[in-house]
């Protein structure tokens, strides 16, 4: 019987400290952003073309989460911030990795979407990604978000002029944001290489039918939360993705039940290679037709 | 005796639902006992390393007579993640080794089980194992062995998505260092050969993109 309470209390201690939620994110800690300077791009880098005038980059702080749960966190801001109350701004979360500095590329080809600062571009380190405080969960980088819509919010931003895009890891905050509204509504979503929960994940990497909580408590199922969504969807994934198959898109996609839906399969897009793969101007311009309701 | 072997096989199979894994090979002798311990698993990228998946699980097993032994594990790796994993199994020897080429044959039939503490999901999987198995030394125990091995899921997929794969096979060529205390195994493991390993966080090793190798050692204490 002694041995019977000895293995239990094993497991239950075991049980207590180890999950895999924590091997979900994988950032970098910064002490500065360099941005425009930061010469460890992973995937592409634009060439001066794409440059965005330093007076319309504004780094800022913004505290994020309730009393108990609160961090500061750090956002970037690309565009007139006096436009606010009448543009149209996209709200990007970025992938699971890096910091802000790993997504410039990305943001600046937003920013040149339809011409230079078009649209006003936000996006944000989730706790524990690069200066921002605290350590990365699930919540946590739902209530980072939202500390953004606030900010964008009290600068005269509306429902009806944010676009929210997410990348990977940042399909989350995306899709639960746009489907759970908290500060805004967005008006459209847009979905690079998502992936659908980590029930699929898990079942994706084991083959066999195993439930996600049998290694995470966490919750994200992007392709349940979809189904909530009645606004314009986009998504965008490529076929060769190695990282987060194309069979996560897929079921995102299909579970989608608003009545505006735009799909790109990328034919030899690796996970992070949707935009080279295309082609920079095709990118921007299918951005553009999907934001202004061309397509 | 022969049949009611089958038939137990058969209800385990059925009733608790059934078979293996390559832990056992050769039964025990009657009334013996072993505890072990296995460790390995799949072989996946580890930054610049390609290593075994650490899983790790202690087996006990008892001859019921000389042709027949149950056996048991749960896992540790399983058990720090919050899942506790089980499972149990029978197996017997249908064919002793012979003189010569003709290997020694036995049938295992085992059920993989886990339940997370957490959320108290619970699945189960039958396994059947057959194992063929060399001894080539007369006065050593010592023994290499093939194994091929067979998972069945009958569980429904994630976001009600069709099960259209039930069947995994693997397959294991293993050598056993034995002595009258001790057992000492290695094994190599081919698993799931029919299905793509692309598309995932994980990077298995596999051939041509299908499958995965894995890697597993174990030592076992004989009573």
């Amino acid at each position: 019987m002694k041995y019977l309470f000895f293995f239990i209390t094993i497991i239950l201690l075991f049980n207590t400290s180890c999950r895999l939620d924590n091997f979900l994110y994988n950032p970098t800690e910064a002490t500065e952003y360099k941005l425009e300077d930061f010469d460890d791009n992973p995937h592409f880098t634009l060439d001066s073309t794409y440059a965005i005038d330093t007076a319309l980059i504004r780094l800022m702080t913004l505290e994020s989460g309730p009393t108990d749960d609160r961090e500061t966190i750090y956002a970037v801001y690309v565009g007139d911030i006096d436009s606010i109350a009448h543009d149209t701004v996209i709200l990007y979360c970025h992938g699971n990795a890096g910091n802000m500095d790993y997504y410039w590329q990305r943001v600046k080809l937003l920013a040149n979407a339809g011409g230079k600062n078009r649209f006003g571009v936000m996006f944000m380190d989730y706790r524990g990604f690069g200066r921002s405080t605290g350590k990365p969960t699930e919540a946590g980088m739902y209530y980072d978000v939202d500390a953004c819509m606030k900010w964008l919010k009290s600068n005269g931003l509306t429902d009806d002029r944010l676009i929210m895009q997410g990348f990977s890891l940042g399909c989350a905050p995306s899709t639960e944001l746009t489907a759970n509204p908290r500060t805004l509504q967005p008006s459209k979503l847009i979905l690079e290489a998502p992936f659908a929960s980590f029930d699929y994940m898990v079942q994706d990497i084991a083959k066999l039918s195993l439930m996600g909580s049998f290694y995470t408590n966490l919750e994200v199922d992007n392709a349940e939360e979809i189904k909530k969504i009645e606004e314009p969807f986009m998504w965008m994934h490529g076929v060769a993705d190695s990282y987060v198959g194309i069979q996560h898109g897929e079921l995102v996609a299909m579970n989608y039940q608003g009545s505006h839906k735009v799909e790109r399969r990328i034919v030899g897009a690796d996970h992070s290679l949707v935009p080279s793969t295309m082609g920079f101007d095709l990118f921007m311009e299918l951005i553009v037709d999907f934001i202004t309701g061309k397509i | 005796m022969k049949y009611l072997c089958i038939l137990l096989l058969t209800l385990y199979l059925l009733g608790t639902s059934a078979c293996n894994s390559t832990r056992i090979v050769k039964p025990l002798a009657k009334k013996q006992i072993a505890v072990g311990l296995d460790f390995g698993g799949p072989i996946i990228d580890f930054q610049s390393l390609k290593i075994p998946v650490p899983f790790t699980s202690v087996t006990t097993a008892y001859g019921v007579d000389s042709t027949l032994t149950v056996f048991g594990s749960v896992y540790i790796t399983s058990a720090i993640f919050g899942t506790i994993q089980w499972d149990m199994g029978v197996l017997k020897e249908v064919l002793k080794p012979q003189k010569g080429y003709i290997p020694g044959i036995s049938l295992s039939a085992s059920t993989q089980m886990m339940v997370d503490v957490f959320e108290g999901n619970f699945r189960m999987y039958p396994v059947i194992d057959a194992n063929f198995y060399w001894k080539y030394l007369k006065k050593q125990e010592h023994y290499f062995y093939f194994n091929f091995g067979s998972w069945f899921d009958f569980w429904q997929k994630a976001h009600n998505q069709p099960n259209t794969k039930m069947y995994y096979p693997s397959f294991s060529l293993g050598h056993t260092f034995e002595n009258k205390k001790m057992r000492y195994t290695l094994e190599a493991k081919y698993i799931d050969p029919a299905s793509s390993n692309l598309g995932t966080p994980v990077h298995f090793n596999g051939s041509g993109g299908q499958g995965s190798w894995g890697a597993y050692i174990s030592i076992y204490r004989k009573f």
